[in-house]
């Protein structure tokens, strides 16, 4: 980005010379009742109410707004108070720019951070994942790794005859993308969410292969540890939607946990065949992650949209050459999949869980809603580049204070 | 006389209404053939080995939602560029 992140200050917008009154409360009595009662009582010149918004259009005037702002706090009602500004048409390009405006492409590995942690807004995020569990269904994780010594982690294997162990180096690298270190030290940093806390489950064996038997008990084990993100590099090439998927993913929802997955590597687009999302991505209640490359286009390996309900790529994010932890000796490796798309969007959706608090349902449309629209069809990329905003554009409760006096 | 154990692995989907009662589910899927190999709560599911020729009369067990064949899942070895 070239701009410092501002916000229009007054002066940068016309003003009206009216206020905004806004009380943000979900108690429909106060909008539709009390509001407008307030508003009399004070005498306050109002120019237009609307109940359904709790917010008011008044004309400037510093005494009964302050008689107000006083009245509000003795009732502990959330006000905030702005002035009105004016609007125009965004018919010009430079309009619709804002602190938002995704860094622009290619990215890169810098010696400080992996291109992926740059494109998706986790290098400046002061959001760490800290307090929120992420589960990580995958080939186990190399728990004796120097750069997880401060992590808190909890390994449990699924697979007959072997520990939660990393026997193949997968779990590892997408552990890593999810809450490995954002600084490394020796190595650049690749960890998305650093101060998650961490749970490997393992569901697939030293030979990369498992079950829906030993996945749906990891699942199982997730839920009961009540992880609110449950990230899965892993399926099956097959189009049928699978049953057992749409259950877990549906109950997973309802306890507070999100499903993400990757859509799968089954394309081959250079050669003209696009693929297809397989299971468990393809369930209606788990998201599916496309993979795009540091230029933010389609990875040629990306599976396309499967055309029924679930089928569809939900979101995007970087899949391609993407650095990270890897078992053994080699401690640090560079590769690329959906497999390793999966664990940014679980990374986003940790730090997205600790600063808005959302969970299931809200936690998926929270990290659709913030996705940074590609020019890629939707059917390759969803809703786009998954990124986590600003922590200040992201504050649920209500303002107590008003915004800005307005007596001064 | 011994029986042959069965091979066939299934998922057993339970009915939400029935999943504060999957222990008794269980145990109707267990007279109904079922080798119950682990019971997942969280879930909801029940996870266990029958013959295939079982898989009707085990959908018809009260509380089951639906009988679903286990499938292998794999990825890529870990020295391939794409995972």
């Amino acid at each position: 980005m070239d701009a410092a992140p501002t916000t229009p200050g007054p002066t940068s917008t016309a003003e009206t010379g009216r206020w905004l009154v806004v009380v943000d409360t979900d108690d429909v009595d106060v909008r539709h009742r009390e509001v407008p009662e307030m508003l009399a009582a004070e005498g306050l010149s109002v120019v237009g109410y609307y109940p359904r918004l709790g917010v008011a259009v008044v004309e400037r005037d510093d005494d009964r707004l302050e008689g107000l702002r006083l009245r509000c706090r003795q009732r502990r009602r959330p006000l905030t108070l702005l002035p009105e500004r004016t609007y125009q048409a965004l018919d010009r390009p430079g309009d619709a720019a804002d602190s938002t405006a995704p860094a622009d492409p290619p990215f890169a590995d810098t010696a400080e951070h992996t291109w992926g942690l740059q494109a998706v807004r986790a290098v400046a995020s002061a959001a760490t994942g800290a307090g929120v569990k992420v589960a990580v269904l995958d080939t186990g994780f190399a728990v004796d790794h120097p750069d997880f010594r401060d992590h808190q982690i909890t390994a449990e294997s699924f697979i007959d005859g072997e520990g939660p162990e990393d026997g193949h180096g997968h779990g590892t690298h997408c552990i890593g993308t999810a809450c490995g270190p954002r600084t490394a030290g020796t190595v650049r940093g690749y960890g998305v969410a650093p101060e998650a806390e961490i749970f490997a489950g393992k569901v697939l064996g030293a030979d990369g292969g498992g079950s829906d038997a030993s996945i749906l008990a990891g699942l199982d084990w997730a839920l009961q540890q009540e992880c609110a993100v449950i990230s899965m590099s892993l399926g099956s090439d097959v189009r049928e939607v699978h049953p057992p998927y749409v259950a877990a993913g549906r109950r997973a929802l309802e306890q507070g946990s999100l499903i993400v997955a990757a859509a799968g590597n089954n394309a081959s687009r250079s050669a003209g065949d696009p693929g297809f999302v397989g299971a468990p991505a393809n369930s209606p209640f788990v998201l599916a992650v496309g993979a795009v490359d540091a230029e933010l286009g389609i990875a040629d390996f990306s599976a396309r949209t499967l055309p029924r309900r679930g089928g569809q790529v939900d979101v995007a994010a970087p899949g391609v050459e993407i650095f990270s932890s890897w078992a053994g000796e080699q401690r640090h490796r560079t590769i690329s999949g959906t497999s390793m798309a999966t664990p940014h969007v679980a990374g986003v959706a940790a730090l997205l869980a600790e600063s808005t608090g959302l969970r299931g349902r809200a936690l998926w449309a929270a990290i659709v809603q913030e996705a940074v629209r590609l020019d890629l069809p939707s059917l390759d990329v969803g809703s786009g580049l998954t990124v986590v905003p600003p922590v200040e554009q992201l504050a649920e409760a209500p303002a107590e204070e008003p915004a800005e006096d307005p007596a001064t | 006389m011994a029986h042959d154990e069965p091979t066939t692995a299934w998922i057993v989907t339970v009915d939400e209404r029935r999943t504060d009662s999957l222990d008794a589910v269980a145990a109707a899927l267990e007279a109904c053939g079922l080798c119950v190999d682990r019971v997942l709560p969280a879930a909801g599911m029940i996870h266990g080995r029958a013959d295939r020729a079982r898989r009707e009369a085990l959908a018809a067990v009260d509380g089951v939602a639906s009988v679903d064949p286990v499938r292998d899942v794999s990825i890529a070895p870990p020295e391939a560029d794409v995972q």
